[in-house]
């Protein structure tokens, strides 16, 4: 590719950065991130998190979160989102001219490097080296010309959306370029001059698309909560709520005591001990180990199946007319006939905006309505089962979920009245905006056969039977599915209490905040999740927003003390003899790095540990008590410990090997 | 700037000697060449800009032929084709007309004129 080649893209790129706006890595939200770890290789230049609507972020537990904001991004993702065509059009045009002049900006030093080396060619010129003197005036020549007209346009289109007439803006922009080109004696050009002229027309621009976003009155809700399996805490945001911020907390990434809710896992696992006699074979201790853990969670399986029964059945039945919309493309293809008719429409852009977010909104309406039946199926075949046949034949069904729909989350999304409601919102938004367009249009799309406005009310309907249905799920029978699938604590967040004293802040400087960790006032565990939700309005009406999420990690070397329900099997002998058992196992988790969102293997199953085992053994006899020791690989985040060690009170054979499988904490989901 | 111009009494030599000058200008291999036309207080106000763009430039040449006889037969036409109200036209380093200017071009015009030439 030739350097002429190269530049011309750049300029390619700067000029259509205008509409391309939001699509810029750095403008994606207008919102940044940067995470202060207290320790780690990072403690002094903070991580900035790579900015993605919606993302999910693994971050330390003991971190700041620094919450900047790029108000002119987050400006144009707003316009984008209202659709207001006046608005969003002028401010466009501004948007597009800063950029243009901001490329130009960056692109001086470039223009004068190339200028110097034109000269210097020129000067060399001689047999054979016109065409390197070419080469380089073409090459300097074309930037120039290109920062030179940015300037003089920008020049000119904001003379032109004042009062002076096309011609008079043309005339005037022109001559505002005198001082840069009447620099005088030997110099080309004033480039000094030419900074000044942009830097002067970036300010106006931006000045303009302020005071043009103020007419719009943007603004800005931010929450923040705490979502853990104990429960879901508002979390305390400068300058967005009154929540007063605790004592500061740290979690210590090395753990030596065993802690409150391992101990009653301990507790747990020594009443199983008692109740499971030895066990041959290395499968029935897995087995063995299962069924005893699941058979406290019978009730919790009962309730859950007999609850998405009982929702199910209005959702499935009215969910007939959505599914023809919901397959792939035919909203949005629907919606591109009608381009140019909304096009010609002042209210049209808001139209498409919302099909736009109809669209994407209903693209998980299909998986939804299949996990709903397939929950809807459970019901007669579980109820005569054992707890551990019931809950494969839940699992079962998950999975099958997961492979018909390819969606994880399709599962636990579907039973949730939020998911239904906030669709049924966004098709009263579509009836509305199509209800501010021309009458001809209006009355076109309204009656439409092959339309969705025509089945909107049918749409409406289903979507609210669905949410007032679902309603009936209790908020616990969907924590313990979510545990139970391992699905993070975010899904699960509907009803969340809100902050004391939520402040709505217009959109403009000044909205950058911070998460402080250490200080939420609720205990933090590992893979616990901060929720960050940002709702807009504009002159006071919901224009919609997004959440993003922090996974709550622990980064570096660390050590976790847990309890498990054990199995060991002496030297010499072939039965496996149940213990309780408390391990102190370290692993290492990396920093993360560069665009690396930190969340790696949330579950921890690739994750390796190595550590200590101390178990309770029954060799000798059920009432003696028999320690034993050993060293151990945790596999799986911890799940399956392997490991050997030596009893210390036996008369012989005081070597064992040991297999441990992690209770389920519920509490927690882990 | 080379300024062309036919005295009264010396006509023929100096019109062959301006021609002889504006061939080797234009078909000069490293030059971006400016062609004047026509004379008047707007032109010369119009050559006093072309100069300050330039000038700075050694690359940069302006030729004003102040007698229109001094174009060979049909030169006019190839420089300037329709553009009957230009006063000037650039040249490229090809020699090929690349841009035309009008007598109240201001400085923008003429650089922006000279630029698009050298960047072809």
């Amino acid at each position: 590719m030739t350097a002429r080649a190269l530049l011309g893209g750049f300029w390619a790129l700067a000029i259509a950065a205008g509409p391309a706006r939001a699509q810029q890595p750095d403008c994606v939200t207008g919102f940044r991130y940067v995470e202060w770890p207290e320790r780690g290789p990072l403690v002094q230049s903070g991580r900035p998190l790579p900015p993605v609507r919606g993302a999910e972020y693994g971050v330390d537990i003991n971190s700041r979160i620094r919450i900047t904001v790029d108000t002119t991004c987050l400006l144009a993702f707003l316009d984008q989102q209202q659709g207001l065509p006046n608005t969003s059009g002028a401010a466009r045009a501004l948007a597009a001219r800063i950029d243009s002049l901001t490329a130009a900006v960056a692109a001086l030093p470039t223009a004068i490097e190339q200028l110097q080396a034109t000269f210097q060619a020129y000067a060399r010129r001689g047999p054979g080296a016109d065409s390197v003197f070419r080469a380089r005036l073409r090459l300097s020549s074309t930037t120039i010309r290109r920062i030179l007209r940015a300037v003089e346009s920008a020049i000119q289109q904001r003379l032109a959306a004042g009062d002076t007439t096309r011609v008079e803006a043309a005339t005037e922009a022109r001559e505002q370029m005198n001082p840069v080109l009447s620099a005088g004696g030997a110099l080309p050009y004033d480039w000094e001059a030419l900074r000044r002229l942009m830097d002067r027309e970036i300010r106006l621009a931006r000045a303009d698309l302020d005071a043009l976003h103020r007419r719009a009155r943007y603004t800005l809700e931010l929450r923040a909560h705490l979502l853990s399996g104990k429960g879901q805490y508002p979390v305390a945001l400068a300058g967005y709520n009154d929540e007063v911020p605790c004592a500061e907390t740290r979690i210590e990434p090395i753990e030596l005591d065993i802690s409150p809710e391992q101990l009653a896992l301990f507790q747990r696992a020594e009443s199983l001990e008692t109740q499971i006699s030895a066990v041959r074979g290395i499968g029935n201790v897995v087995l063995t180990s299962l069924s005893a853990d699941l058979e406290r969670i019978r009730p919790e399986l009962d309730s859950l199946a007999a609850r998405a029964e009982r929702a199910a059945g209005p959702v499935v039945a009215g969910g007939r007319s959505l599914v023809r919309w919901t397959e792939r493309d035919v909203l949005r293809v629907w919606a591109e006939g009608l381009g140019r008719s909304l096009a010609q429409d002042p209210n049209g852009a808001a139209v498409e905006a919302t099909l736009d977010s109809l669209a994407s909104g209903f693209e998980q309406v299909g998986a939804d309505i299949d996990a709903l039946r397939s929950f809807a199926s459970l019901r007669g075949r579980i109820d005569a089962a054992s707890a551990d046949v019931a809950m494969q034949l839940f699992l079962a069904q998950v999975d099958q979920v997961r492979r018909i729909t390819g969606d994880e989350a399709a599962a636990l999304r579907a039973l949730q009245p939020d998911t239904w409601a906030r669709r049924a919102e966004l098709a009263d938004r579509l009836v509305e905006r199509v209800n501010r367009l021309r009458p001809a249009l209006r009355d076109r799309i309204r009656s439409d056969p092959n339309g969705p406005v025509s089945q909107i009310v049918a749409l409406q309907r289903a979507l609210r039977q669905a949410a007032d249905s679902l309603q009936g799920i209790s908020q616990d029978a969907l924590d313990f599915l979510a545990r139970l699938l391992g699905l993070p604590p975010a899904f699960l967040a509907a009803n969340l209490p809100e902050p004391v004293g939520v402040v709505r802040r217009p959109v403009g400087p000044g909205l950058g905040t911070e998460i402080i960790l250490t200080q939420i006032c609720a205990p933090r565990h590992e893979n616990d999740v901060v929720q960050v939700e940002y709702r807009f309005f504009a002159a006071e009406q919901s224009i919609g927003g997004w959440t993003d999420r922090f996974r709550l990690r622990v980064f570096g070397i660390r050590s976790r003390v847990s309890a498990a329900l054990a199995f060991a099997i002496r030297e010499h002998t072939d039965t496996w003899r149940p213990g309780a058992a408390v391990s102190w196992i370290f692993t290492k988790a990396n920093w993360p790095r560069g665009t690396d969102r930190g969340l790696g293997d949330p579950a921890g199953l690739g994750r390796v540990g190595v550590g200590l085992t101390a178990v309770n053994l029954h060799f000798e006899s059920e009432e003696a008590i028999e320690i034993g020791i050993g060293p151990t690989f945790s596999f799986l985040g911890d799940r399956i410990m392997v490991g050997g060690g030596y009893n210390l009170q036996a008369h012989g054979d005081h070597l064992y090997g040991l297999l441990s499988i992690r209770l389920i904490d519920f509490a927690r989901g882990t | 700037m080379r300024v062309l111009s036919v005295r009264a009494g010396f006509e023929e030599k100096d019109i062959e000697s301006a021609r002889v000058i504006l061939a080797a200008t234009i078909h000069h291999p490293s030059r971006t060449v400016m062609v004047i036309r026509r004379v008047g207080p707007q032109i010369t106000r119009f050559a006093d800009k072309a100069a300050t763009r330039s000038d700075p430039f050694p690359w940069r040449e302006i030729v004003w032929v102040t007698d229109q006889r001094i174009f060979l037969s049909g030169e006019e036409l190839r420089l300037f084709g329709g553009h009957n109200s230009a006063c000037a036209v650039v040249l490229d380093l090809l020699n090929e007309p690349a841009a035309w200017l009008d007598p109240g071009a201001q400085l923008f015009d003429i650089e922006d004129a000279f630029l698009g030439a050298e960047g072809r």
